[in-house]
């Protein structure tokens, strides 16, 4: 995770060659381009560092989209309950009824081809989840004797869902949001490989798409399809097994 | 009673197990491609001849994988990447395969030389001045149904053109039909563009094909009519069965065709969706050649399909390219120092690379490529000059002004050209990827270049290089058709004809194209239109009206392990008319 972290902040001075610098197409792996090159001359590793960037930039910032909306939402719908916790979760079931990934392709599809369209597909559906089980979490704490004795003294709503009902729920918050981390990374990559991200984006997923597009996966230009392979499932392994440690 | 409620469990979670190994056996059965009852569910036929042709495609089913006695193939697998999704003449498939004359015919069709010869039709004439053209009836050809072909047919058919059908590009130069006796019927033309005429009745996207009278006189809605009916033609090939589930299509011979009956007994066309699916299905053996109009598979595939042994890779040269075309309704593109600077900025060689791999080249200036009727041998082949780009960039006043590394414009303001890849299922990937080298290779000589990022599907593309035409680069290419039948001219002019008002495809309108074009297409003969692409690629070339991006070989796979005597047609590939009649399998 430290590593990823430090080649995603590190890139430039990482990677080897400018990515979306051209040259020599096709070439093999040598010493010259540890992965060899793709179908218009770059490098392949240096796409792959500058890669590391692009998805977790849609991780974390969809993470956090995520997490704060599903948290506040969660925790309103169950600290208010009434009409107010209906509409919630019926919006909830309809959004948790639509297929999410689907639903991404198509706007990404008909939408500008932008990263920040792609972080917004992700968070259009993606927040359900964490508001589902934070309202559930939340309920069982609304009655508890510090949230009535909050209210006794005259907070407010807001001021108790802030400042004592979400902190009590931050193990809860913080494995979905790492979670959420991992799967928007993955929500990401498959976009990508579907060629919907910008065309001069650099991402695991667009690595892969250009491996497929390109002919690399057909002609077993393997040092052009398994890297990209592998740092997508060991980034979400890692974010994974951090959410196993919290 | 707790020993009781566990046997109970037990039982139900055995027959649970034994129904959940039974779902499972059944999905996992192999799917028979086009030997299965699958193939002929879906469909209901109405006429007698077709249960027949069912009833006897289903015995030659239980034989399929066999040779048989007389070599004739059992069932031959076709990839394409093609909708079917609707039983008509306008389903994308029948659209495409009808320029080959498979299920419906035309009067006239392509020989294996891509020349003009009769199908439907004993013989036809072009009038010496090329403002008509003659067909003549032949006796003794059938439709699907069974019904005798009729010179009402015909003459239905070519009206309904006229009339209805409206056809977008040169058929609408058809002035009106009149049918000289009962064995001869001609074609008036608005202008001597008979002999182009031919060419595009063949290749009509607009659904020319010749009708039978007897089942769509009476359709009020001709692009809505579908169903069994609507696929009765008179070609080589009778329409079977859909099987929606798996996207075949089936067709089975026509033993009274008119030309004899082909040597393959059923087709079995797999829809996929893009070229990586082609050549998936041709490494598991799925398919034994592919039918892809004027688009075979790229170069950068060739190393995987060499590795099969049961192919060939059918290379053959694409006579139409991708090309770089600049929109001359953008008042940046219409000057002409723009245009020579992009032109000597590109790498050609990396262009071309990534175009085809290994199997593409530079092409040359002009846009025409080698091996079309009037190219023009002489034309420098495109390379890279960057100094020259330079170069003509200063003279003509583009220079950086404000010191950012950026050209301006010359009243100073900021200089951005956008570059818009055209949106394709077969070539959209290339076509994003020549779009990069281009940016690149542009911001080399310090202009500031943009890809354009709102053309993510078909709509938006149509929307912005036909009808709005607010692109001012577009990566897009000229199929194969097109250059056959008149030159990437088409593409490239806005408005040519007899009277100087139909409109083409492209933006460019100054009247000396214009005038070359049309002539062109009021060509009457080969000569004449040899001398007309010959002068309109030195036009094209010293106007830079567009530019090729490589000379690429195209590859159209089949397979030679089990069936021998392919014909192939420049174009179509193995999958072509003279296949169909001459493919032996192997005994």
């Amino acid at each position: 995770m430290v590593v990823l972290l430090f080649v995603a902040l590190f890139a430039p001075w990482i990677a080897p060659y400018d990515p979306w610098e051209m040259s020599i197409p096709f070439l093999g792996p040598s010493w010259e381009h540890i992965l060899g090159t793709n179908d218009v001359g770059q490098d392949i590793f240096s796409e792959l560092v500058f890669g590391a960037r692009t998805s977790l930039l849609v991780g974390f910032t969809a993470s956090l989209a995520i997490t704060v909306m599903g948290s506040f939402l969660g925790a309103f719908a169950a600290y208010y309950g009434g009409w107010a916790d209906r509409c919630i979760m019926v919006f909830i079931n309809v959004a948790l009824s639509v297929p999410s990934l689907p639903l991404i392709i198509v706007l990404s599809a008909f939408l500008k081809r932008s990263v920040w369209n792609i972080i917004l597909c992700i968070c259009l559906t993606g927040w359900v989840g964490t508001a589902r089980i934070i309202r559930s979490q939340a309920l069982r704490l609304k009655d508890m004797g510090f949230i009535r004795n909050c209210r006794t003294m005259g907070c407010s709503s807001l001021y108790i869902i802030i400042r004592h009902l979400l902190p009590n729920l931050k193990e809860t918050i913080l494995t979905k949001g790492m979670l959420s981390v991992a799967s928007s990374m993955l929500t990401e990559a498959s976009v990508s490989y579907l060629g919907l991200e910008p065309m001069t984006s650099k991402s695991w997923g667009t690595v892969l798409n250009d491996a497929f597009r390109a002919g690399g996966v057909f002609n077993g230009y393997w040092w052009w399809y398994l890297p990209p392979i592998a740092c997508i499932s060991l980034s979400a392994f890692c974010f994974l097994s951090l959410q196993e440690e919290s | 009673m707790k020993r009781n409620r566990i046997g109970i469990k037990k039982m139900i979670s055995q027959l649970l197990a034994v129904a959940v190994f039974a779902a499972l056996t059944a999905c996992s059965g192999k799917q028979e491609t086009g030997k299965s009852e699958a193939g002929i569910v879906g469909t209901e036929s109405t006429a007698e001849e077709s249960i027949n042709s069912i009833m006897a495609s289903q015995e030659s089913r239980e034989s399929a994988g066999m040779p048989s006695s007389d070599g004739d193939v059992e069932l031959l697998n076709v990839g394409c990447i093609y909708e079917f999704d609707v039983e008509s003449p306008y389903c994308d498939l029948i659209k495409y395969l009808s320029y080959d004359s498979f299920m419906y015919a035309n009067l006239v069709r392509y020989d294996e030389n891509n020349e003009v010869v009769p199908c439907l039709c004993e013989k036809f004439e072009i009038a010496k001045d090329g403002t008509a053209v003659t067909f003549y009836f032949k006796e003794g050809i059938k439709w699907h149904d069974g019904q005798s072909l009729t010179m009402e047919d015909i003459e239905f058919s070519l009206n309904l053109w006229l009339d209805v059908l409206k056809p977008s590009v040169a058929l609408r130069y058809m002035k009106d039909v009149e049918v000289l006796d009962e064995n001869s019927i001609r074609v008036n033309m608005q202008s001597s563009c008979a002999y182009v005429f031919l060419r595009h009745m063949i290749m009509s996207s607009a659904g020319c094909v010749i009708y039978p009278k007897h089942i769509w006189e009476d359709v009020k809605d001709l692009k809505s009519f579908s169903g069994p009916d609507a696929m009765i033609g008179c070609g080589p090939f009778v329409y079977e069965s859909y099987d929606e589930e798996a996207k075949v299509a089936y067709f089975h011979r026509f033993e009274d065709y008119h030309e004899g009956a082909p040597t393959i007994k059923r087709v079995a066309f797999h829809l996929y969706e893009s070229p990586e699916s082609v050549v998936m299905a041709y490494k598991n053996k799925e398919i034994d050649c592919m039918f892809q109009y004027a688009a075979g598979l790229a170069g950068i595939y060739v190393p995987a399909l060499k590795e099969l042994d049961y192919l060939d890779v059918g290379e053959e040269v694409n006579l139409g390219s991708s090309i770089l075309e600049f929109n001359f309704k953008d008042e940046l593109m219409q000057d002409l120092d723009i245009r020579n600077a992009v032109y000597a900025a590109l790498d050609y060689e990396l262009l071309a690379a990534t175009g085809g791999g290994d199997y593409c080249v530079p092409g040359t200036k002009g846009v025409i490529s080698p091996g079309n009727i009037g190219y023009a041998a002489d034309m420098a082949v495109n390379k890279q000059n960057i100094s020259e780009a330079n170069q003509i960039l200063d003279d003509a006043g583009y220079i950086d002004t404000d010191g950012d590394g950026l050209r301006e414009k010359k009243d100073g303001t900021e200089l951005k050209i956008m570059v818009s890849p055209a949106y394709s299922a077969s070539k959209g990937t290339q076509y994003q990827r020549l779009a990069q080298v281009v940016v690149r290779d542009l911001e080399k000589v310090g202009i500031k270049v943009y890809l354009d990022e709102e053309v993510s599907n078909s709509d938006a593309w149509k929307a912005r290089f036909s009808q709005n035409k607010d692109f001012q680069i577009a990566i897009t290419g000229c199929s194969q058709g097109v250059a056959i039948i008149d030159t990437v001219n088409q593409g490239l002019v806005e408005k040519a004809g007899s009277d100087g008002t139909l409109t083409w495809n492209g933006t460019n309108n100054t009247p000396e194209y214009v005038e070359i074009f049309s002539r062109i297409i009021n060509s009457r003969n080969p000569e004449e239109y040899a001398v007309a692409a010959d002068e309109s690629q030195r036009y094209l070339a010293d106007q830079m009206v567009a530019i090729t991006l490589g000379v690429e070989s195209m590859f159209y796979p089949y397979n030679t392990a089990d069936y021998t005597n392919w014909s192939a047609r420049n174009g179509n590939g193995a999958f072509s008319y003279d296949t169909w009649f001459t493919v032996k399998a192997k005994q």
